[in-house]
């Protein structure tokens, strides 16, 4: 596979430099996947799937083309190579569409090399028994569980040169609590895994997930509002932490000049509590890349003890803006704190413990307005009643200045985020 | 034009057996505060089979369209239904069949070339840093997307359709005078592809005028208050009201799985004034954002009337919640790609209008807010829903003062609809929605009148 995909590669580039582009880079990529599904706990589905892209980028005289389709066979490559050519003599140069320099070749093997269908069954399975017995009110609305192959390379016209291939075991379900004609609104869990050689459930952020969607059966929606604290679940903290990157350290708020955190480097940004580095090779992370925005990826500080460390910038964005360019911009990583979050909760006499949230899009500035889902009333430092109907609203950049604690613990099923502690937020309700 | 070779295989298709061959496109052009950040066109297309065998479902897809891969593509999704109905025996009876037959779509398929997207998008941007060089920050974007799809079916469906769709998206920032980068985003979406929806850029003109100036009114915004609320949501959110609130709890599959919408069928869930369909392709004799003849199923579509006065009269529906609930597929199975499992979507969702005026509803609050704008929405079973309001205002005597900034609104939408005192007369629809799904998006149209009610809103 990495020969025909090489070849492919090969063919592409001299066709583009032969055309007139004075730079190019493309990823080209094969997939097969199996996937078994079950909705409302029994199979239903079993599918399969074949598939192939291309995506070429061309630069002709600092003006950029780009092109993806999903055939690599030499007519849809022919096409792909016209396209991105056609859409880069259209442009207008910008001396920042630069092709990034060579790295040479680079392999990067991860993961099983076949799928067990026994393995899709089994996982579900398992997973639908461990549930009755272990949650009797958890109805699982739709179950996943797949295996995926992926062979991809990924070339430029710098001599970057690199081959991944990948195979992964999938899990995926979504659930709600029922009793009688009550029900609960859709709780999710899922992860990756380099094989399924152990029940989904085995994982303790699963079984945190349904044990917290039965108790939300009976929610109270807040009446009135208070200026209280938060406790974060680890998924929700790295939501949050995710719109905070995005709105102050990530390309288009930092080329827009609209970060409210674009002249600080160095400075203190947050709680001297929270450092967070973005590592893909901590050991710890399922199927960390390798390879982003046409270099291989290193570790990147962003945090350190509260203090901005670096923007997470494209090569793109780092010479627009002659800004260093991130080495990594995934794979975020929270350090632990040393107290344990039932600690941290102890501390809280008023608050909310929030598991997750959904809302408008935040104002660059950073202000917020979520509704609170799946979460309960913190009194006395206590988890109480769950609530619904209840909003919470803040400033992000705010709130990570207030944080009031960072847990041990982490969630390493994707995410490797702590629990957070924040004070000074606004909750309210009818 | 995407080429139907499927049609020969439909004498070889029993049981309950669909395939699909479908093409997605989309082109775009987007600038940044005068870098050109997107310059693509992108086109992801193959086919698939379907296979459905004693309560079971084999799909196989395969993003070659040919002969031989439409071959294993039917070879696999047979094999993999039959491999489930072996290992855990029959679980139900044969679908009844849903007779269907020859349907097309037809569109101005005269797509731009990019040249000229890239041309019209620079003369957009250009416009807005010549009148508004003080913005902090601007987005210009014109893209087109389409779904081209030839679908053939074990129950006679022999579909061709074509269903592109064009959005000129604008996203403007400017410093508050209490310093704040305030934002706001609006966007134009049309049925078709860019030169027959935006022939020049001067018509536009107009819509960034506008949307400059209600940045310029948010930018002296306040922030509202924390709390239930009277309120008069606008026809702009009005669709995403139905969509959210009441679409979502109304898919047959979510009640199947719970959805608090199963025990009220029959009932009174809102006021008499709301009244709720689900249209297929037409109403009022206009051809709708989503033009649905035949859904992914090859089921006829059909209108769905969700609410009528205020009671719950039925649900969307595919094949399997159809048999499921003894009721008559409603052709909302729907699916995003060639590969996706088609699963129970809305098509065109709207509250109908009742008799109010606009005018008249604004003065009959005394304190409370007009939601004029909307940017996203979320529901779930328990019918709760949020959506994010990016543009209001205050009502204070019955009329309408100062803008305020971003907030959320939610509520309990079986609660929240009951509140509802006046419905006006107006229905705007939207075209430019996209709605997920068990990680499916989908184009969806959103109608609706403006509304007078009680919501929950967030705020300081």
């Amino acid at each position: 596979m990495k020969t025909k995909l090489m070849e492919i590669a090969e063919y592409a580039l001299g066709e583009l430099k032969t055309r007139g582009a004075d730079g190019a880079a493309l990823l080209v990529g094969e997939a097969l996947g199996d996937s078994l599904q079950a909705d409302y706990g029994e199979t239903s589905l079993m599918s399969s799937s074949v598939g192939a892209s291309i995506s070429v980028k061309a630069l002709i005289g600092g003006r950029r083309g780009n092109y993806a389709t999903n055939g690599i066979d030499r007519e849809s490559v022919d096409l792909a190579i016209a396209g991105a050519l056609e859409a880069a003599e259209v442009s207008v140069p910008d001396e920042a569409e630069v092709i990034p320099e060579g790295f040479g070749d680079y392999d990067y093997d991860i993961g099983s090399t076949q799928g067990d269908p026994e393995k899709l069954f089994d996982c579900a399975q398992g997973f639908v028994d461990d549930c009755a017995r272990d949650y009797p009110k958890i109805a699982v609305e739709k179950l996943g569980t797949n295996f995926s192959l992926n062979h991809s390379v990924y070339a430029n016209s710098n001599g970057s040169r690199y081959y991944g291939r990948g195979g992964s075991y999938g899990f995926g379900a979504s659930v709600v609590a029922r009793d009688g004609d009550k029900v609960t609104t859709s709780s999710g869990f899922g992860f990756s895994a380099y094989d399924f050689d152990k029940p989904a459930l085995s994982r303790e952020y699963g079984r945190r997930v349904l044990s917290d969607c039965e108790k939300q059966l009976d929610p109270v929606p807040m009446s009135g509002k208070l200026v209280g604290k938060l406790l974060l679940s680890p998924e929700c903290f790295d939501d949050v932490l995710d719109t905070a990157l995005s709105l102050g350290v990530f390309d288009s708020a930092i080329i827009m000049g609209v970060s409210p955190w674009k002249d600080k480097i160095g400075e203190k940004v947050a709680s001297d509590a929270l450092t967070i580095t973005c590592d893909p090779f901590d050991s710890r992370l399922i199927f960390p890349p390798r390879m982003g925005d046409g270099h291989i990826l290193e570790r990147q500080e962003v945090i350190k003890d509260g203090k901005l460390n670096s923007f997470l910038l494209s090569h793109y964005a780092s010479l627009k803006t002659k800004l260093p360019r991130a080495k990594c911009t995934s794979c975020a990583i929270a350090k632990p704190g040393e107290r344990s979050y039932l600690d941290i909760l102890a501390d809280i006499d008023d608050g909310l413990l929030l598991n997750s949230f959904t809302g408008g899009s935040p104002a660059p500035n950073g202000d917020f307005s979520f509704v609170a889902r799946q979460s309960f009333r913190i009194r006395g430092g206590e988890i109480c009643e769950a609530v619904n109907e209840t909003m919470v609203s803040g400033n992000v950049f705010d709130m990570l200045r207030n944080i009031i604690g960072i847990s041990r613990e982490t969630v390493d099923d994707g995410c490797l985020m702590t629990w957070a502690a924040f004070e000074g937020i606004t909750i309210s309700g009818k | 034009m995407l080429q139907d070779l499927l049609s020969v295989y439909k004498p070889r298709l029993t049981g309950h057996t669909v395939l699909r061959a479908q093409r997605n496109f989309g082109r775009a052009v987007a600038i940044q505060s005068g870098n050109i950040v997107a310059n693509t066109f992108s086109v992801g297309g193959g086919v698939s089979a379907r296979v459905y065998d004693g309560g079971f479902w084999g799909i196989a897809s395969d993003t070659t369209y040919d002969a031989s891969a439409i071959e294993k593509a039917l070879s696999d999704a047979t094999r993999n239904a039959g491999l489930l109905r072996a290992r855990l025996g029959e679980k139900s009876p044969p679908l009844p069949v849903a007779p269907s037959g020859k349907f097309a779509t037809r569109s101005n398929e005269n797509d731009a070339e990019q040249r000229a997207v890239m041309e019209f998008t620079r003369e957009l941007d250009a416009y807005i840093l010549k009148k508004y060089p003080n913005l902090a920050a601007r987005v210009v974007s014109l893209q087109s997307n389409a779904v081209e799809k030839v679908t053939v079916s074990s129950d006679g469906a022999d579909l061709y359709s074509i269903l592109p769709r064009s959005v000129a998206y604008f996203s403007l920032c400017a410093t508050a005078p209490d310093g704040m980068v305030v934002e706001y985003t609006d966007f134009e979406a049309k049925t078709g592809f860019i030169p027959e929806c935006y022939p020049a850029p001067e018509a536009l003109f107009p819509k960034i005028d506008e949307i400059y100036e209600t940045l310029m009114k948010k930018c002296e915004g306040v922030f509202p208050e924390a709390g239930l609320r009277d309120v008069i949501i606008d026809s702009n959110l009005g669709g995403m009201l139905a969509h959210e609130a009441i679409g979502h709890p109304t898919e047959a599959d979510l009640v199947r799985a719970g959805s608090i919408a199963g025990s009220n069928l029959g009932k009174a869930v809102a006021s008499e004034l709301i009244s709720i369909t689900d249209f297929a392709n037409t109403a009022y004799g206009k051809t709708l954002p989503q033009n649905v003849l035949v859904d992914d199923e090859g089921t006829p579509a059909r209108d769905v009337k969700i609410i009528q006065n205020g009671v719950l009269r039925e649900f969307m529906h595919s094949r399997d919640t159809a048999r499921h609930f003894n009721v008559e597929p409603t052709g909302n199975a729907r699916a995003e790609s060639f590969a996706a499992e088609p699963i129970v979507r809305m098509r065109n969702t709207a509250i109908l209008p009742g008799k109010d005026k606009i005018e008249d509803m604004i003065a009959s609050v005394d304190d409370g807010y007009f939601l004029a704008q909307t940017g996203n929405g979320s529901a779930d079973l328990t019918s709760e829903f949020m959506f994010g309001v990016t543009m209001g205002y205050e009502i204070k005597k019955g009329k309408l003062g100062r803008a305020i900034r971003d907030t959320t609104v939610s509520g309990v939408a079986f609660d929240m609809l009951k509140t509802v005192t006046m419905v006006s007369d107006e229905l705007t629809w939207h075209g430019g929605g996209t709605c997920g799904k068990f990680g499916q998006s989908m184009p969806v149209g959103m109608g609706g009148p403006s509304i007078k009610c009680k919501i929950t809103m967030g705020g300081r």
